[in-house]
């Protein structure tokens, strides 16, 4: 048989409707969307329990070390991939608000890199940290000048620090920032994912070492040692890929058995295995070739829309679903196809 | 002489496990030009005698001979065929396999359509043929893999009586095309035609009466 001929068989199989195309792209898309989205969304409530966990301050992890904080290294330890911030701090005078004379305000002083810790963005230069519900009851908001028996200040920054379990010094504080000349009381860094390394970072900016100081981590609430890396790989839905082989050879494999009557058939009409293999493949090809691509667009867009994770690399890791269910789709209607003995059609018969 | 296309059944018997025996001691030689009926009332073994000659059951005693027979070609009671293709798929089909272009598939496909008065329903899908078109497409189909041995079973079985001639006068006329034919059927029209009878009924009669 040609090759021709073949590809010619095959598509007048497909459009007579004896390939079933619709069916079969609509049962292997169905079902490897959902292992697609199971997948995708137990990525989404990891990364969204990661995040939660690094905002509450568990990923933050402070050396307390009196008078012996080296501000300066402090700060650049920020710049290691896995430190996405780093800051030193000192406690400082209190403070009074003209408006409210009776209230003390804790105040702490800081290097530069700590706005970054209380995930301040765009801080004005010159502006102190003000804790979010202190504003709330100043009414103060981002660029107010404020008098204070010190002098005037301007808010240049409102961090969250809601009592959820964390370090409760900074609850109700003004930070101000200062520059690193001399020697603060604690570093923090915070670090994901979780690396034991970074004690031994954030040792390394004590100045003096007689007496080592204490690490502790900000918020223990949620736990001291949430492992996303582990929940990942440990995910249920990391057999999805499994599954998408299962489903793609169902499916496939019950298209193949539904015509068995004509495979046999077209054997006793004197077609080849391998002819027959051939037209086989294409014709599945044609409804799991495009499943597999509507269903990556689909994964992508999700992604993208929800953003969950990097994109490509989620895409990496549950685009196999489809990749894997439509190879497989192809190989199930093969093996199918290839179980059909011509002596299946005299049976077939004989027993009718 | 070996190359000659021959089937020959040399002492031919056969039973299922628990039955009685179908017919035994049977021996024949068919060669390519005849039409060979085999005629019995149903259960017989009518059925089972074709698929002995095809080689698809192992005789219980006695064997079958092929010599030179390559291609075997059964048409079934029941027409099978893809609903949705057309007929003149159907007869291009074998063709196709056997190196044909389309074009030439479809030429020949549709010549040998015409011999079994299916000119007009080339274009047809299969599923809208009725029983005795169905049956004639399926000769044509098996006339088109150029058979050594064809079998034919209970061919006019499903058709009304004019259909039912018809059929038969094409079967006979397939002996022309030096093929072995042979059918299973107790229709009169196709056992009158016929260039050599197998009656399975006859014996079985020593049973019986007459
Ligand atoms: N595989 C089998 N096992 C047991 N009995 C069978 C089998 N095939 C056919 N028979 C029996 O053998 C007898 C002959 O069957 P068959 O050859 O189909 O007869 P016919 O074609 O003349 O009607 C029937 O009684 C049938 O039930
Ligand atoms: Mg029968």
């Amino acid at each position: 048989m040609r090759f021709s001929t073949i590809i010619d068989e095959a598509q007048r199989n497909v459009v007579s409707g004896t390939t079933r195309m619709g069916v079969g792209f609509l049962v292997v898309s169905a079902l490897l969307a959902v292992l697609a989205l199971a997948d995708l969304l137990t990525i989404a409530g990891i990364q969204n329990t990661t995040e939660r966990y690094v905002a509450s301050g568990s990923a933050t992890r402070g050396l307390v070390a009196a008078h012996s904080v080296d501000a300066t290294a402090c700060d650049a330890l920020a710049s290691i991939d896995t430190i996405q911030s780093s800051g030193a701090m000192v406690s400082s005078t209190a403070l009074r608000f003209s408006a409210a004379p009776a209230v003390s305000v804790q105040t702490f002083a800081a290097s530069p890199g700590f706005s970054a810790v209380l995930d301040i963005t765009d801080p004005v230069p010159g502006g102190v940290w003000m804790e979010a519900n202190l504003a709330a009851t100043l009414h103060a908001r981002v660029g107010d000048i404020m008098p204070t028996q010190l002098g005037v200040i301007q808010v240049g920054g409102i961090f969250a620090w809601p009592q959820d379990g964390r370090d409760q010094r900074l609850s109700f504080a003004i930070v101000i920032p200062r520059l690193p000349s001399e020697a603060f009381d604690e570093c923090w860094i915070t670090a994901w994912p979780i690396n034991d390394a970074n004690d031994i970072l954030l040792r390394s900016t004590q100045l003096a070492m007689s007496s080592p100081g204490e690490i502790g981590q900000i918020n223990t609430r949620l736990g001291t040692n949430y492992d996303a890396y582990a929940e990942f790989s440990m995910r249920l839905t990391r057999f999805t890929p499994l599954g998408a082989l299962v489903v793609g050879l169902s499916v496939g494999y019950a298209l193949s058995r539904l015509r068995r009557l004509e495979y046999a058939s077209a054997l006793h009409a004197g077609q080849t295995r391998s002819a027959q293999l051939l037209t086989c493949a294409f014709e599945a090809l044609t409804w799991s070739a495009p499943s597999a691509l509507l269903l990556i667009v689909i994964i992508w867009a999700v992604t993208a829309a929800f953003s969950i994770g990097e994109t490509n690399a989620v895409l990496g890791i549950v685009g196999r679903v489809p990749l894997i269910g439509a190879a497989a789709s192809i190989l199930g209607a093969m093996i199918g196809c290839a179980q059909v003995r011509e002596r299946n059609f005299f049976r077939m018969f004989k027993n009718r | 002489m070996t190359d000659q296309v021959c089937v020959t059944a040399e002492n031919l018997g056969h039973r299922f496990p628990g039955t009685d025996w179908l017919f035994s001691d049977l021996n024949f030689s068919l060669n390519p030009g005849e039409v060979i009926c085999v005629t019995g009332p149903s259960g017989s073994g009518k059925s089972t005698l074709l698929s002995l000659l095809a080689g698809w059951e192992k005789p219980t005693s006695g064997a079958v001979h092929r010599t030179g027979v390559e291609r075997v070609q059964w048409v079934f009671q029941n027409p099978y065929g893809v609903p949705h293709r057309s007929v003149a798929d159907h007869v291009g089909f074998p063709l196709l396999q056997q190196g044909l272009s389309r074009l030439d598939a479809d030429t020949k496909a549709r010549d040998l359509l015409a011999r079994f008065g299916l000119g007009a329903t080339a274009d047809r899908e299969f599923s809208a043929l009725s029983g005795g078109e169905a049956q004639r497409l399926m000769l044509a189909r098996a006339l088109a893999v150029s058979p050594d041995l064809l079998l034919v079973d209970e061919p006019t079985a499903q058709l009304d009586r004019v259909m039912a001639a018809s059929v038969a006068k094409t079967l006979t006329h397939l002996a022309q095309e030096d093929v072995i034919v042979v059918i299973a059927s107790h229709d009169t029209d196709v056992v009158s035609q016929a260039s050599y009878l197998i009656d399975l009924g006859v014996t079985h009669a020593e049973v019986g009466s007459e």
